[in-house]
């Protein structure tokens, strides 16, 4: 038996480390640890629960916008405040634009150098490379002389020795199956996505006053003047903008990003039954599209599918997220395996694993900063494959018919869903559905302000002193990685508790109390690993989560780690 | 200046990890000087709290001809000492402890390059930390290491703007 440790597996605000056994060449055991402590909760507590959005959005460097909403809608929530349909259109439009542009970026900037030997490139032939790219897609740009272009880029890069982004892969490993004219086009692709993504993010500068770190939400609405016809507001030419912007995603979304992970996918169909995870998946659902804040009028459904079973759609309330910390660097009162709701939740770090530096964290039952989130004790996996999954098996009228398309064209069955490939392709095909749904929301608002309906925000209960003398709430959101929730409990107009269960503290979960294992950790067992030294197996399936430990911890401890020049940035 | 561009400054780090965050806290002490007029840096100057976000900040680097980061980083004698780093070297003093292919801005810094849109006239403005941990507040030592770095940052704007990138071969201070 080999043990393997894999650290770190993530980007360096936050830090993952992953541990796994391999016998006979494949993953037998697998432990998720997050090395680092969560300290927001405890930075929130006594402030003004208006500023909370504010400070949240600081704790992921990635998804800012989300954090933001996810607070806003908590204290929302716990004062009884129903937004205006323009602040609720807006915000689809955000929270929209940032699972199209995130999950491009993830694909080609993360996880395609999972898939693609950027290395092999170099031996590819342009005009063969052309020939495939027009095989496939509808792109302008698929010449000859355009990828011959990208490949001299490439060979000149390469040959600086600074290779950046490249850096560190595992190149020429037997595990990449992709021909050189393949690996070319994604090469291509990757560049044109790096151009595409600043174009996209305009989006956001255009609706959140500022980019980076958006300066518009407010509770009760946004802080954001649109008016058609001002010139110092949104106007109609800001509004033209956006939707031009959002045209040309639809077009890099159509005529490269789906191609790309169709002929990818192609090459790797053995992923679809490798990652399988738990086959338990929760969506809170997203996207309100009218103004009553019930789920039912989410486009993307709340529900939950249980082992699998695509025929039986579940409910999901709030009331039944626990967490245990049993296996975490965490104390509780009343004892670690007694689920805590959030409302009551504790943050109380009680770091006991071994002393830095270690090898393993073998032989230690607690092993991550992570607490351990479960629905009605059982644990879920979340995110887009989860959210794809809820909403076909809603039988939603755009999802439904893409997930059978793409399945379709690969010429799997539904089986092949629950696997790496399946995230992949559920990333894809949510990002194709909602860029288009972009197109729907935005003529909304404009339809609206055409009414001469300018409101945005609902002022009613700014005044602290409207509030009652304790409140409670929570805010559900689903962010580009999965569920996320904020709860606050508020008390004499200050933040009395707050805590916050994460996409990636679902996905990263370390076993709970009954020793069951987190989804990251399920879904490694049975992942082959040809060759010890060089795990690029178990990337594959952790990145298909797309994880995002910035978010799941924040502080880095000093007694689980290195010194200050881990992050040397 | 080299380009016909406003220059730009960035403050990167997490301003919820004391020290990580005082990249952030020296552009808000900039952006604070530059609106009440008291910096003499060429017109137009552009501040920009880049919080943590990597990819996020390139469509502003595209577009600049000059640009400054300020960020926490391990180098220099003891927790507040100002370092500057200017050019290729950047990348270096970056690309320290990245795991495989991650996004962040090590990477921020190579996807420029590789576009061919990391401006030639670059620095980087370094603080030694002295405490990452929870909290809002810079420890005593890099709090007190503000107004330098705010300087050696006015100075790399002025190096820049005035003389061209001729002058960036002049020997890094720090």
């Amino acid at each position: 038996m080999t043990r393997i440790v894999v650290d770190p597996i993530t980007r360096i605000e936050g830090h993952l480390r992953i541990e796994v056994e391999v016998a006979n060449g494949v993953v037998s055991d697998a432990w998720s640890s997050g090395t680092m402590f969560r300290g927001l909760e405890l930075i929130l507590k006594g402030r003004d629960p208006r500023d909370a959005w504010v400070f949240a959005q600081r704790a992921c460097g990635v998804c800012t916008t989300v954090h933001a909403l996810a607070s806003v809608r908590s204290v929302e929530n716990a004062l009884g405040l129903r937004i205006p349909r323009n602040a609720r259109i807006v915000r689809n439009l955000i929270a929209g634009t940032q699972y199209v542009q995130d999950h491009v970026i993830h694909f080609y900037h993360l996880h395609a150098l999972d898939w693609v030997d950027v290395v092999s490139a170099l031996k590819a032939d342009p005009a063969a490379t052309s020939t495939l790219a027009q095989s496939i897609s509808d792109h302008a740009l698929s010449s000859p002389a355009y990828f011959k272009g990208v490949k001299d880029k490439l060979s000149t890069f390469v040959a600086s020795g600074q290779l950046g982004p490249f850096a560190n892969g595992y190149w020429g490993h037997p595990a990449y199956k992709l021909p050189p004219e393949a690996n070319l086009m994604a090469v291509a692709h990757y560049l044109e996505a790096l151009d595409w993504q600043r174009e996209v993010i305009r989006i956001h500068a255009l609706l959140g006053a500022k980019n980076p770190h958006p300066q518009t939400y407010v509770v009760g609405g946004m802080a954001l003047a649109l008016d058609p016809n001002s010139t110092t507001a949104l106007n109609a030419r800001g509004l033209s903008e956006i939707g031009e912007l959002i045209k040309g995603a639809q077009a890099f979304v159509d005529e490269v990003y789906i191609p790309d992970v169709l002929a990818v996918a192609g090459f790797y169909k053995d992923w679809a039954g490798i990652g399988k995870g738990i086959g338990n998946y929760m969506s809170y659902g997203e996207f309100p599209e009218d103004d009553s804040g019930e789920p039912t009028a989410f486009y993307l459904p709340r529900g939950r599918i249980m082992a699998r079973d695509l025929g039986k759609l579940q409910a999901v309330v709030q009331d039944s997220v626990a967490e245990t910390v049993s296996h975490s660097y965490y104390t509780y009162d009343g004892g670690d395996a007694t689920p805590r709701h959030p409302f009551d939740g504790q943050t109380r770090p009680a770091y006991a694993g071994p002393k830095p530096p270690f090898e393993t964290l073998e032989g230690h039952d607690k092993y991550s900063w992570l607490k351990a989130p479960r629905y009605d004790d059982e644990p879920m996996e979340v995110g887009p494959l989860a959210r794809m999954l809820v909403a076909y098996a809603s039988g939603h009228a755009d999802v439904k018919p893409a997930v059978d398309g793409v399945l379709g064209k690969l010429g799997v069955g539904a089986d092949a869903l629950f696997s790496t490939l399946g995230r992949i392709g559920a990333r894809a095909i949510e990002t194709q559905v909602i860029v288009h749904r972009l197109g729907r929301w935005f003529s909304d608002l404009t339809a609206n302000l055409d009414t001469g309906d300018l409101a945005i925000a609902d002022g009613t209960k700014w005044d602290p002193a409207s509030w009652p003398a304790q409140a409670q709430g929570f805010g559900f959101e689903e962010a580009p990685r999965g569920s996320l929730g904020h709860w606050i409990k508020i008390k004499d107009q200050a933040i009395d508790n707050y805590q916050l269960v994460v996409p990636s503290t679902w996905n990263g979960s370390p076993r709970d109390a009954k020793g069951r294992r987190g989804a990251w950790e399920e879904a490694l067992i049975g992942t082959p690993v040809a060759d010890p030294a060089q795990p690029l197996e178990i990337l594959r399936t952790i990145h298909s989560f797309d994880p995002c430990m910035a978010c799941a911890v924040h502080v880095y401890d000093p007694a689980a780690g290195s010194s200050v020049q881990i992050r040397i940035v | 200046m080299t380009g016909g561009t406003p220059p730009l400054v960035i403050g990167i780090g997490n301003i919820l990890l004391r020290d990580e965050g005082v990249g952030v806290r020296v552009v808000e002490a900039l952006q604070r000087q530059a609106a009440e007029d008291r910096l003499d840096v060429p017109p137009g100057t552009a501040f920009v709290d880049g919080g943590t976000l990597g990819l996020d900040l390139l469509h502003l680097i595209a577009a600049t001809s000059t640009l400054i980061l300020v960020d926490a980083v391990g180098l220099g004698p003891a927790p507040g000492s100002v370092t500057v780093i200017r050019g290729d070297a950047i990348e270096g003093t970056l690309a320290g402890h990245v795991s495989p292919h991650q996004v962040g801005v090590a990477d921020l810094v190579a996807a420029a390059r590789l576009m061919g849109v990391m401006p030639a006239d670059a620095s980087l403005v370094g603080i030694r930390p002295a405490e990452i941990d929870i909290g809002l507040a810079l420890t005593p030592p890099v709090e007190a290491a503000v107004p330098e770095a705010i300087a050696a940052v006015c100075d790399e704007l002025r190096r820049y703007c005035r003389t061209g990138t001729a002058a960036a071969a002049a020997p890094a201070r720090g």
